[in-house]
Formats: structure tokens, sequence, C-alpha cells
């Protein structure tokens, strides 16, 4: 079951960060080397027939292509680190929407919660208390975007999982 | 005639993307207002004339669906028309906001699909 | 007078011209058409990026959408098109009938094109894009019409 979760997180943040910012996963030869990129956080829990949270992990070197090519700006002009926060966490928004009915269905009804920003401190705490049931990494141009999905209540059915 | 138009998003990011396609859509627009959140759009709607509002659903404070309730019971704002933009993927949820007269645009949006549901929407209201 | 716009390549017409491109794939097509002053233009673009072969897109532009594109607007505004007037259609971006393509060269191709477009506010009057057909494109200058011919079959665009 891990492998196909991760297979269905995988395509719908690809499709979501492809749709809503233009960016897309590339390979390992056409991405900048960087090193000792600090990382943003976000968070945004989920009710329903099973409840959770999704986490992304964002290099902040892609937060400023992210709110410029949301907003169609030119890669000259100056975002602030609230606007790049803000794009963070409504691009976790989006794909935990669009991820949830994928997995559970299209009759389930989830009520998310607002996003917000995670200290490393809060992510340590979490990893600590359990384990994720999928965790995908995507690798973009100027950096990468994890994607981590915790149950902490009700189960998945691996049987209620779409099809390849 | 300009339409005057409520923007109700959390995210001011993403109110931003929708103010650019709506002054890619051709419509005449008026002014333009926001707010974070379904109280703050009740407010708005109290200190301006507002033509259409659009809506997201996960909201602090007071969700979409509970602004649009609010909406419909008030006879100054019960025939605004709304759209909802939102993630919302439940078949269940999305019927029930159709059913209180909203339209539903899922995000992420295009452009294109902002300017279909407002031109319809528009064309509707000069018929 | 019909010309044949060819892969990685960009043609400029004229009322009575029809611009016609074969093949698309994954490439992308985009027809661009001001019905004001009667030009248009079509690309036929492989690749996405440009950076991927910098010295390829100084030689053939055309070969890449995020340069192709561009220059296709420009080339029309120099010869009186206006932006606001611009008829705007897109087609091909498909994949394999495979679906494990790796390097998804058609969606790639779809994203840079929405990236521009979203960029400089621009909307698309229609689109024939995806699945995992080949299409030929005819587009006549004097009236806008783009016709698409895949499978035997023709419709218009």
């Amino acid at each position: 079951m891990p492998e196909r979760l991760n297979e269905i997180l995988y395509r719908v943040a690809e499709e979501i960060l492809e749709s809503l910012a233009f960016l897309f996963p590339v390979l390992d030869e056409e991405r900048k080397k960087t090193s000792n990129v600090f990382v943003w956080g976000a968070s945004i829990s989920f009710v329903g027939p099973f409840s959770g949270r999704l986490v992304i992990l964002a290099s902040e070197t892609i937060l400023p292509d992210l709110v410029k090519n949301m907003l169609g700006l030119d890669a000259g002009e100056e975002v602030s680190l609230a606007q790049q926060h803000d794009a963070l966490m409504e691009l976790l928004s989006i794909v935990c929407g669009n991820v949830l009915p994928v997995v559970a269905g299209k009759k389930a009804m989830f009520n998310l919660d607002v996003p917000k920003i995670l200290s490393s401190e809060e992510y340590d705490t979490l990893m600590k208390k359990q384990d994720p049931v999928s965790q995908v990494t995507l690798e973009l141009e100027n950096g990468q975007a994890d994607f981590i999905l915790f149950i902490e209540e009700g189960t998945l059915s691996l049987n209620s999982l779409p099809l390849a | 005639m300009a339409i005057n138009l409520l923007i109700v998003d959390d995210s001011s990011v993403m109110r931003s993307m929708i103010v650019k396609a709506l002054r890619m859509s051709g419509i005449d627009l008026g002014a333009i207002h926001q707010a974070g959140n379904g109280k703050e759009g009740l407010d708005r709607l109290d200190e301006h004339g507002i033509d259409l509002a659009i809506v997201d659903i996960n909201m602090p404070v007071m969700n979409g669906e509970e602004m649009i309730d609010c909406m419909r019971s008030r006879s100054d704002t019960s025939q605004i028309p709304v759209i909802v933009i939102s993630t919302e993927g439940s078949e269940a949820r999305i019927e029930r906001l159709k059913e209180k007269g909203a339209r539903f645009i899922h995000k992420p949006f295009t452009p294109e699909r902002i300017r279909d549901v407002i031109n319809e929407l528009v064309g509707r209201q000069n018929a | 007078m019909r010309h044949v716009v060819g892969v990685g390549d960009m043609k400029i017409g004229r009322a009575g011209d029809i611009l016609v491109t074969h093949g698309l794939g994954s490439c992308l097509g985009l027809m661009i058409y001001d019905p004001v002053v009667k030009v248009g233009g079509m690309l036929h673009a492989m690749l996405p990026l440009s950076s991927i072969n910098p010295q390829k897109a100084e030689s053939n532009p055309f070969m890449f959408v995020d340069t192709g594109v561009p220059l296709l607007f420009q080339e029309l505004y120099t010869l009186g098109g206006e932006k606001n007037r611009m008829v705007v259609k897109a087609v091909g971006c498909s994949q394999p009938a495979d679906k494990n393509e790796l390097f998804k060269i058609g969606e790639r191709n779809y994203t840079i094109l929405r990236k521009l477009l979203w960029k400089n506010s621009i909307l698309l009057a229609a689109e024939d894009i995806g699945g995992t057909i080949s299409r030929t494109v005819f587009f006549e200058i004097s009236s806008g019409r783009t016709v698409i011919a895949s499978n035997g079959n023709e419709r218009l665009l």
C-alpha cells in the first residue's frame, strides 16, 4: 500500500505544481546544485473518514519562483517572505484538497483546517510521534519539495485505493 | 455596466490570482473588494455595493459556506450571485453549495474557466 | 498561398495564406491571429525550455516553447497586430500511447505555454491538447479558421 499511496501523492502533487505554479520535476542534470539550503515547512490538518495531516517541506530556494509563477511576475521582481509563506500554504492546501478525494473517493467528505507554517521543532515532534503513511519528494530545478502524509485516526483501506 | 466584486479567500496570493484572472476575462470591472475570511466578507458586503461575490470555503473565523448561508438569510444580500473557488472534492458538498445558488470552480483554476463562468453569470444578469 | 510549418519552425501569413503543420504529437502548435489587420502566425515547437540547449535556442529559437512563443507574438506586433485583439489557439502536446513516458514532453510544452500566457495576461480562445493522437492543423489567415485533422477525421477548432 505505501507504494501505491506514494504514487498517488506524487502524481497529484506533480499535477498541482504544474497547473498552479508551472513548476515540474526535472532530471538530476537539469537541477541547480545547492547545499545547506534552508527548508520551510507547512502543515494542514483534515478530518473525515480518516483524519490526519499533510506536511510540505520545501527548499527556500523554490519559494520565490512559486510566488512569481502564481502571480505571473517577471523573474527580477522581489517577493516578500510573507508572500512566500502564503504561496507555500496555498500550494499545500490545494494538494491536500485534491489528493483526499483520489484516495477516499468523491463521496467522502473531509473538513480541512487552515494551513500553517510549521517550525522545525513542531516537525521533529510530529516525526517522533508517528511514522508517515506516505512520503514523496519532487526534485525541482531550484530545490525540492517533500510531501508527507500522516494518518492520526481511522485507517486507509487497501481496496479503496484507485487503480493506476 | 461595471460590476463591483468581492473576493474572499484567506490567501492573499490566491486573491491576487483571482483579480488577475478577472482582469483578463474581458468583463467591465468596477471596484474589487477583498476579505480574508467569511466574517470580513460580510463586513465588506455591509460597507459596499457588491454585484458578485467570489468565495473560498476553507477559511478561519468563518468559512465560505457559513458566509453564503448568512448572505442567503438576509434580504439585502440573498440575491447576490456567488462563485465558490475551492479545492472541495466531495460531490455532496459541491451539490449542497450549488443548491444554495453558488457556481463552483475547482482549484487550481484556469483563467479561461473564470472567464466562462463570469460571462455566463453576467450574460444571465443582462438577459 | 499554402505554407508548411515544419518541426521547430514558425511562419507568418496574411489574408489569402493558409499555414499548415503536420505530425503534431508532443510538440506544441500555436496559432495566433489578429482579425482586424488579418495577419497570423503558426509555431511548431518541439521542446519546452531553451535552457537545456542554449546554443540550439540561439540558432533556432522556434524549437523551444519559451523562446518561440514570444517571438511569434513580437513578429505579429511588428506587422500591426495588437495584443488585445489576438485570437490564440493551441494544439498538440500529446503523450505516447504507452503512458510510462519519462520526460512528459507534451505536458511540459503545454505547461510552459500556459506560464507564458498567464504572465502576459493572454487567454486561450480554444485548444485541442493532450491525448495520444498526432494532429495536422490548417490555419486560414483570411478568416482565422483553424481545422484539425487526426485519425482520418477533421474538426473545427
